[in-house]
């Protein structure tokens, strides 16, 4: 019988690392905006410069030029950059270790480093930070 | 137990459902990767490639990438063949390694020198003017699962590879061979290396150019093989070197106009068991109608150690078996050792010094030893035998029954 139970816990460990569930997809591009999309259904093609990924129920498209990577993700990212079009004219920005925005006051604004620890917004070291600004979330390079 | 056993199929189960797969369609080859073994798909400057696992693809070349849960078995390469269409989906792990090539469904395979581990390579669908071709230098498995193959050009499937090659039948599925007359090709179905058949399935072998099947190394059927069927031969129904060992399964060859099964010697007089036949189980059916040809033929020895045999000798100084050196028939195990033959033929070539033959059950040109079993022959053919032996004959246990005596 403890055979078997060992048998289940070596099975059981080695299928938690085969189990992974990678249902996302995320598009990276030079400038460090991420899109992820699910994979279920998902369908990616180039044509005309462009790189189109659709699964059916929403659909990203980059400039080949712009690509960066791609990459399999259990959870979905929707990092906008600051480089990015921003509809509502939202910056962010890092400069000399400290937060820079032209968010409106009073905005609700957290600075996170990529591990998830979260982190002033002044004394910044070099790299790069995860700024949420009223919900929306930007990756940002301090340098 | 059950319980234990049905827990681990329901795990097994669940990892199989999260399991995501990359498809990168080029053509008619897809490169199969598993996301949880991808790594980061880097573009390169200008977006013109993109590389992922070690391959390096081209944006132009690539129609579409898929993404579903299906699971990518590692060293995998499949091909569904479809009317005048083939699809190849080759697993990442091997496909730097693996260079194909689809003209129409004309697949061919060249695997590089620096391959070092065994590929699968899974055969299905239907095609009439199909074939697969294979090359490399390390072993590998070939899968027939449900395929239906004639090539009109040339052999339906081969594998120019000389190492050992298993080729398995999947159990429950039907899959057939043809070529055409007038093709270059050794055999319908050629090895170059050595085979070893298993798989409950059935195989269907028709060659219209020179052999059924062919392999220039030893031949096995494991126990536990389906059916394979030779339906017409412009020559052997099977044409092996080296050796051929039988140890389950059933075989029918029938319609061939040179032997049922030639078994020759290689050109190296050093390889083992060269020439020679092994029969240890399984049922083998030959039916000898052409003239002058053989059931079973051997440059050197057969033993005859268990399964059953049946020979239907019929043409014109045909033999059931013949035999280049010693023949030994025994029952070493459980296993019954039987042997049944119609003697029908008559002579070939009667009066002509150079060609006359007749018609014998068993001809033997060495020494002939019975050791068990029992043989039962029924000689009808004008100056036709049963048992015709150049050497020795020694008996020593096992029961014969020619007719008429």
């Amino acid at each position: 019988m403890k055979k078997f139970y060992l048998f289940f816990l070596f099975l059981g460990l080695s299928l938690c690392s085969f189990a992974q569930s990678y249902d996302y997809l995320t598009l990276r591009t030079a400038d460090g905006t991420e899109k992820s999309l699910s994979v279920d259904g998902l369908r990616i093609t180039f044509s005309d410069g462009k790189l189109l990924a659709r699964n059916g129920k929403e659909e990203a498209q980059v400039a080949l030029a712009d690509m960066a990577c791609m990459f399999f993700a259990t959870t979905p990212t929707a990092i906008e950059s600051l480089a990015a079009a921003d509809a509502d004219g939202l910056r962010v920005q890092i400069r000399g270790g400290r937060l820079v925005t032209n968010a409106p006051a009073g905005s609700e604004i957290q600075v996170y480093t990529l591990d998830g620890r979260r982190a002033p917004q002044q004394g910044l070291g070099n790299g790069a930070y995860l700024v949420r600004v009223n919900g929306r979330t930007f990756k940002v390079l301090a340098r | 137990m059950k319980r234990i056993l049905l827990l681990a199929a329901a795990l097994l189960g669940c990892a199989t459902a999260f399991a995501q797969t990359m498809k990168v369609v080029q053509g008619a080859v897809t490169t199969l990767v598993p996301a949880a073994t991808a790594s980061d798909i880097l573009f390169a400057p200008g977006g013109e490639q993109f590389t992922v696992n070690g391959l390096t693809f081209s944006t132009a070349s690539v129609s579409e990438i898929l993404f579903d849960r299906s699971e990518v078995k590692p060293a995998t390469l499949s091909v569904s063949y479809s009317n005048d269409e083939a699809a190849v989906s080759v697993s990442a792990d091997v496909a730097a390694k693996l260079q194909v090539t689809v003209r129409g469904a004309h697949v061919a395979v060249l695997a590089d020198p620096s391959l070092a581990e065994e590929v699968t390579y899974t055969l299905s669908g239907s095609s009439r003017a199909g074939s697969f071709w294979m090359d490399g230098e390390y072993k590998s498995t070939l899968v027939f699962n449900s395929l239906e193959l004639t090539n009109p050009d040339s052999a339906a499937v081969c594998i120019e590879n000389g190492k050992r090659i298993k080729v398995v039948l999947t159990e429950g599925t039907s899959n057939s061979l043809a070529d055409a007359a007038g093709g270059p090709q050794k055999a319908c179905f050629f090895i170059n290396g050595h085979a070893e058949f298993s798989g409950a399935g059935n195989l269907y072998l028709a060659g219209r150019t020179k052999h059924a099947y062919a392999s220039d190394e030893y031949t096995q059927l494991k126990a536990g093989l389906g059916f394979i069927c030779v339906s017409e031969a412009a020559s052997d129904g099977f044409h092996i070197e080296q050796y051929f060992q039988m140890d389950g399964g059933t075989v029918e060859v029938s319609g061939t106009q040179g032997d049922c099964i030639d078994v020759s010697v290689t050109k190296d007089p050093l390889d083992e068991f060269n020439g020679q036949a092994f029969l240890n189980g399984g049922e083998l059916k030959m039916y000898v109608s052409a003239d002058d040809v053989k059931g079973l033929k051997t440059d050197s020895a057969l033993t005859f150690s268990g399964g059953t045999v049946y020979a239907e000798v019929a043409g014109l100084g045909t033999k059931g078996f013949s035999v280049g050196t010693d023949l030994l028939i025994q029952q070493p195990t459980a296993t019954p050792t039987v042997l049944s033959m119609d003697v029908k033929g008559t002579t070939y070539m009667p009066g002509d010094p150079a060609l006359e033959s007749k018609c014998r059950g068993m001809k033997i040109k060495g020494n002939y030893t019975f050791d068990g079993g029992s043989i039962s022959m029924n000689v009808t053919g004008k100056k036709a035998k049963g048992i015709s032996c150049d050497g020795t004959y020694t008996y020593k246990s096992g029961s014969t029954n020619v007719l008429p005596e």
